[in-house]
């Protein structure tokens, strides 16, 4: 933290304006932008594996972006950032990035577009964003995430070349990701690993990942376009999933005593989407939907779905200016299981439940009411019911505040319940108050 | 015979007509002025960098920045696209409007933080334009088509001589989607440009007054104001736009206004 507030104070002295009688130097005028960002978790219980019940953390982001001219621009943005738990630990620059913990320093996003007529072609770390749902995208498949905290979870860029062909209101995007990058998961002694039920003996494996050669390649097109009102995209996805399966085999440990051994794998799958938006009056409406085809190293073709409706009430009180509600509808269905394939089934498993689980929305109910009190000011409550199964449920309330147009403050509470062995309920000792702190510059 | 029979009638007209003598020279009724704005003072495209100072009641001041591109299309409906350029927290931020008949219109909003465009419903053009006095529905061109204008008289404002029109919703839905139950508009009668309106709510009081300055003559016959300054008179609030740079009819295409340059 000690880093991260001198990091912090270093960026506001070179953004202090200089001697009045000469021109000030300030980090707008180097091209320089960003925000420093400080972020208070506060657990109101400890947990089998993690004894902290407060975790603090600094980000400073920087960004330097340029245009060269018509044809082109260029993008940096990199981020200092430390906590006082152990998310992060040590400087590493990888490509991939396969690191447990983040680097002090890193690349967050890294690009140089070059365009000519309609055709755009962009080379670096890139986030893609795809789809129209809010919760949850089964169309948006290119970019691996940050799960060291779940809840509080962040996008992670990946190294690829994207080319975009525009015309008129379509476009064609198609990207290449030439290596494989996992998410990053939670790690074992934090409070977002559940502890092994009772009962359940195995042997952990390290991960597995695919060699990184040709094959590790990933592909991604995406086709969209508006008809008549209508926003409609088809999109394709040829790679892996980022967060793993386990495989399941034998493990003798002694002679005659055999134990599980799972090794956790990354299935590669085709995953054929479409998405749409459309508008009824007042009444947004979308919906998303993909096949996940496995592969290799997958346990079963799946479908994944959500689709929902979004509507704003202008209010124009004083004190409540608009309301906004969202609901959505999440369903995931199993298509055909494969045979033999020596992968552990996700959903409820024996002995443990859904603690393999990777989707929270297979059955699933998402809720969303935001009241804009005003322009600065705005409370939210968002909920999310995983009704496969055993139901659990997840519940935020958040309120955000512009206290100028450079600091926002932003502060909540997170509530998960349910079952042990349920999607939201293996976390339901992180209840939690949250603080968030931004300045922008 | 049929043909003697209209002869005889158009005949019959023209006598009447002689005996009444000319009709005195009518005022336009207040529709015609509108269109006639609409047709005059439309561009085939613009794109104008402005600067909006929010000033509150007791006198502080924030400010905003925006880059405004405007393309006309068949049918008086226009594309616009809005880029905010400050401050920091809205950099970025793009809105993209595809107008539509009847006021069903197409929206998208980018956010940079999310990444991508995102349809929205346009219910909001009564709400007000980050945090502005303007509302949605105050930034837009002139729709004529969903309004009805009555010509209620004609007053000098800087010692110009204007047209005073009152503008009333004529759809259920421009009732529905608007903040204002009526507004009055003053439009010069030389230019044919508007120079102030006031906006009355849903219960006919004023709510807001409108004043267009610094008129400059951007193309032949049409003239764009580089000052425009909303006051709330009910909450005290003041917002002046200034349009720092401007450039019109410079060949926009279509395909400028997509969501590939909203997220550009």
């Amino acid at each position: 933290m000690r880093r991260a507030a001198g990091a912090v104070l270093l960026l506001l002295l070179v953004a202090a304006p200089a001697a009045a009688e000469e021109e000030p130097l300030t980090l707008a005028s180097l091209g320089l932008k960003g925000q420093a960002v400080f972020k208070n978790y506060t657990s109101f219980e400890t947990t089998a594996n993690d004894r902290h019940l407060v975790v603090d953390e600094g980000i400073l982001q920087v960004e330097w972006a340029r245009r060269l001219g018509a044809w082109g621009a260029t993008k940096l943005i990199v981020e200092f950032r430390d906590d006082d738990f152990g998310f992060t630990r040590g400087l590493h620059f990888q490509i991939p990035e396969t690191s447990q913990r983040r680097s002090y320093l890193g690349v967050r996003e890294a690009t140089f577009s070059a365009r000519r007529g309609p055709l755009e072609v962009t080379l670096g770390k890139q986030i893609y964003a795809w789809g129209t749902a809010d919760a949850f995208n089964p169309t948006d498949n290119l970019n691996p995430y940050d799960y060291l905290d779940v809840l509080d979870n962040e996008k992670l860029g990946v190294w690829s070349a994207s080319a975009r062909l525009s015309l008129g209101p379509s476009s064609l995007v198609f990207a290449v990701v030439p290596f494989f990058t996992p998410s990053r998961l939670p790690l074992p002694r934090s409070r977002w690993t559940p502890p092994v039920p009772p009962g359940f003996v195995a042997v952990a494996d390290d991960p597995v990942r695919p060699e990184q050669d040709i094959g590790a390649t990933q592909y991604a097109a995406r086709l969209r376009t508006t008809v008549a009102g209508w926003d409609v995209s088809v999109s394709y996805y040829d790679g892996f999933d980022h967060t793993p399966s386990f495989r399941q085999s034998a493990f003798q440990v002694a002679p005659g005593v055999v134990i599980p051994r799972l090794t956790p794998v990354y299935s590669r799958v085709k995953v054929p989407g479409l998405d749409f938006s459309t508008t009824f009056g007042k009444l947004e409406v979308h919906g998303e939907g993909a096949f996940r085809l496995v592969e290799s190293d997958g346990r079963d073709h799946r479908f994944q779905g959500i689709a929902g409706v979004n509507y704003t009430q202008d209010v124009g009180l004083r004190w409540l200016d608009q309301m906004i509600f969202i609901v959505e509808y999440g369903r995931e269905t199993v298509l055909r299981r494969i045979r033999h394939s020596g992968i552990i089934e996700k959903d409820k498993s024996p002995l443990v439940g859904d603690l393999l689980a990777n989707s929270g929305f297979r059955d699933a109910i998402v809720g969303r009411i935001q009241a804009k009190l005003t322009e600065d000011t705005s409370l939210k409550l968002s909920g999310i019911a995983d009704l496969a199964v055993t139901p659990s449920y997840y519940v935020q309330f958040k309120g955000n505040h512009r206290v100028t147009d450079a600091v926002h403050v932003e502060a909540g509470l997170d509530f998960l319940t349910g079952k042990p062995d349920t999607f939201w309920g293996r976390w339901r000792n992180n209840d939690r108050f949250f603080l968030v702190l931004r300045y922008l510059f | 015979m049929p043909g003697h029979r209209s002869l005889r009638l158009a005949l019959a007209v023209v006598a009447v007509l002689a005996l009444v003598g000319p009709a005195p020279a009518a005022d336009p009724s207040g529709a015609a002025i509108m269109k006639k704005q609409r047709e005059t003072q439309r561009l085939k495209d613009e794109e104008e960098r402005q600067a909006l100072k929010l000033i509150s009641k007791s006198g502080a001041t924030k400010e905003r920045k925006l880059i405004r591109y405007l393309l006309s299309g068949p049918g008086d409906l226009d594309k616009i696209l809005v880029r905010f350029l400050a401050p920091r927290d809205v950099e970025n931020t793009g809105l993209l409007t595809w107008e539509g008949k009847d006021g069903n219109d197409d929206q998208w909003l980018y956010l940079p933080t999310v990444k991508k465009p995102k349809r929205i419903a346009a219910s909001g053009k009564k709400n007000r334009f980050l945090g502005t006095d303007f509302s949605y529905e105050d930034l837009r061109a002139e729709n004529v088509a969903v309004n009805t204008y009555a010509l209620v008289g004609s007053e000098a404002v800087d010692g110009v001589d204007c047209f005073v029109i009152d503008a009333t919703p004529a759809t259920e839905r421009q009732a529905s989607d608007s903040g204002y139950s009526r507004r009055r508009i003053w439009v010069r009668k030389d230019t044919l440009v508007t120079v102030k309106r006031e906006y009355y709510d849903k219960k006919a009081k004023l709510e807001k007054v409108e004043t267009h300055r610094k008129l400059v003559n951007v193309a032949g016959p049409v003239w764009r104001a580089d000052e425009i300054e909303m006051h709330d008179v009910v909450n005290g609030t003041r917002t002046v736009i200034t349009v720092e740079s401007r450039a019109v009819n410079r060949g926009l295409k279509d395909d400028f206004f997509t969501e590939t340059e909203l997220v550009r």
